[in-house]
């Protein structure tokens, strides 16, 4: 029985019984996923009862009226936003400024970087803010990078403040080897723990780690099956961000450009590192499940020469881009990193 | 000359139950065999549809006609820069059929675009605007109430700053604007598949659609079939048609 036949007379509920014993299947929604044409031909109904089948698997599959939701957020909501900012964010104002202000809830965002850019040092102190900000929250943190820096996150907590012990008992870390135990776990784990209600944030550190290079010897067998497994994860991840309203981080490494980067083509560059010809790794597929994009890079002039570089490295600078989202507007700041993460300068 | 029965824009299965039952011509309906023997294998909302439609439609129309049809279609201004002079300067039509495509790299502006339509197309006639309202189908969760607000005092200012800083009177406030967007978030395909077979029933019950903005119309598809590119291209054609049938049959843009 599928969920809202219970509504539906007896005859109709017959009738789409009928249907899903003929298509073998019994999700509703595979009937949806035929063309109009095959769907009849498959179940044997004539016209009027095909096309009366379809409205009724229409309503319970989708019932429209329930579903439609108001641009203008309820006036009880626009206040509670007042009161506190219902988002991730830095902990930092000037910095959360340029990143539109907050990360919303049901936000998938990227942060993308050269190696020592600090993307794992700005999930740190997103991961602090969300703690800090509600007392009963608790985050998700899938590493997959080698060792979790713990001591760079109670560093962290400890400049702001003094229940360290207790905020590290709210991160829920895990680290994965490959790409099958990752994909098991988000797939049972994670939602066990996004069930309680109190996660605002998941972090995966990163994504790219295990989807970069695989052992097929075939180039074009192993982009398409990345390509499926980057689909089935950014559908995973989008279902997390629309039932538990958790904003994801996902951090991504860069790749090389080799040859001039063509205006024409249809490739993602990013403008902040096409100067160092690199691009986001994982390509356009992943570029395209993302909602927003965060880059992170040392130098900001094309030309800038080693010795600047070094001196920003010495002196912890970085410059943070939003360079894209759909809630704010792309903007760019000059950081620097300290004990307690970044902040604007 | 009246119109054979089987070229009446209906459904499939009432062009088969008046064939079956003798009718096979447009002008049979009105020979006195009337109501009453449709009624015995139609219901009642059945008939009138057939009898609205046998009564409206014509042979063949002229393509004068359809110039005139054409010249006559509500429009709206895009307002955004270079746009609408891309567009020939008259903006976007509602109804006809056609059915507009986005297409651009992640980052490039297809969301901010989309909710910049749904605000151009509710202003009043006399600043550009349909007077129409829009229904924005969120297939990403790209829909933010932040950026439709942005969208909406990023349009105000446009207009305010174009009339030399004198407020036209007939330009809505951001809260009406963003009122008159209807939102529906969609995850999978055959969830698309139904709000579009639907879609009927939300323009007669949200009235006043001007224009229908999906982004996008590729995920859903994408992820239903990661790997099978033959059924998603099967059923995106068919969203396809069901969308331009929309697009004729309201009046709408899409």
């Amino acid at each position: 029985m599928v969920t809202g036949m219970e509504a539906l007379s007896k005859e109709d509920q017959d009738l789409l019984a009928r249907c899903l014993s003929k298509l073998n299947t019994s999700d509703a929604s595979h009937c949806l996923l035929l063309p109009s044409g095959e769907f009849q031909r498959a179940t044997g109904l004539n016209d009027r009862q095909s096309a009366h089948a379809r409205t009724l698997l229409f309503q319970i599959l989708y019932p429209w009226r329930a579903k439609l939701q108001r641009a203008l957020p309820h006036p009880q909501q626009q206040q509670q936003q007042q009161q506190h900012p219902p988002g991730i964010t830095t902990g930092d104002p000037r910095l959360d400024l340029c990143l539109g202000g907050f990360l919303p809830p049901g936000s998938l965002t990227e942060i993308v970087g050269e190696s020592a850019t600090g993307k794992t040092q700005l999930c740190l102190q997103l991961t602090v803010s969300a703690l800090l900000h509600n007392p009963s929250s608790e985050v998700i943190y899938i590493y997959t990078e080698g060792a979790f820096p713990a001591g760079r996150l109670a560093g962290m907590a400890r400049r702001r403040t003094n229940n360290v012990d207790a905020l590290m008992r709210r991160v829920h870390v895990a680290g994965f080897a490959d790409l099958e135990t990752m994909l098991h776990a988000m797939e049972y784990k994670v939602p066990g723990i996004l069930a309680k209600g109190i996660v605002p944030l998941v972090v995966v550190d990163s994504v790219a780690a295990h989807l970069r290079f695989g052992d097929d010897p075939d180039q074009m067998a192993f982009y398409r099956r990345r390509a499926a497994i980057m689909v089935q994860l950014g559908k995973r991840i989008k279902k997390w961000n629309g039932q538990w309203r958790c904003a994801v981080l996902a951090t991504n490494q860069v790749r090389d450009v080799f040859g001039e980067p063509s205006a024409g083509a249809y490739r993602t560059q990013v403008v902040s590192l096409v100067a160092d010809r690199k691009a986001p790794a994982l390509g356009a597929v992943w570029a395209n499940i993302i909602d927003a994009r965060i880059v992170m890079y040392q130098r900001r002039a094309a030309d800038a020469g080693a010795a600047e570089i070094a001196e920003n490295i010495g002196r912890n600078r970085r410059w943070i881009e939003l360079e894209f989202s759909p809630w704010a507007p792309r903007a760019q700041c000059e950081v620097t990193l300290s004990d307690s993460g970044f902040h604007h300068i | 000359m009246s119109r054979p029965v089987l070229s009446l824009n209906l459904p499939t299965h009432l062009k088969t139950l008046l064939v079956q039952n003798g009718y096979l011509a447009a002008a049979d309906f009105d020979e006195g065999r009337g109501a009453e023997d449709l009624l015995q294998f139609l219901s009642e909302a059945e008939v009138q549809a057939v009898a609205d439609l046998a009564r409206k439609q014509p042979v063949a129309v002229s393509a004068w006609a359809l110039g005139q049809n054409t010249r006559r279609q509500r429009r709206f201004l895009t307002q955004l820069c270079g746009l609408d002079s891309l567009l020939g300067g008259k903006g976007i039509a509602l109804g006809g059929g056609s059915v507009s495509e986005v297409v651009g790299q992640p980052g490039s502006g297809q969301t901010e675009l989309c909710l910049r339509l749904c605000v151009a197309v509710q202003l009043p006639e006399s600043l550009g605007g349909a007077g129409m309202r829009a229904v924005y189908v969120d297939t990403t969760g790209s829909f933010y109430h932040a950026g439709a607000e942005r969208a909406a005092r990023g349009l105000r200012e446009q207009l305010v700053a174009a009339s030399k800083n004198d407020l036209p009177l007939q330009l809505p406030e951001p809260g009406v604007l963003l009122d008159g967007i209807g939102v529906f978030r969609v995850y999978e395909a055959h969830e698309l598949v139904a709000l579009l077979e639907s879609f009927d029933d939300v323009c007669r019950e949200l009235s006043n659609v001007g224009l229908l903005v999906i982004n996008t119309v590729s995920w859903p598809f994408l992820a239903s079939f990661p790997e099978n590119l033959s059924r998603r291209q099967t059923l995106q054609a068919e969203v396809a048609r069901t969308l331009s049938q929309i697009a004729a049959k309201h009046q709408i843009a899409a």
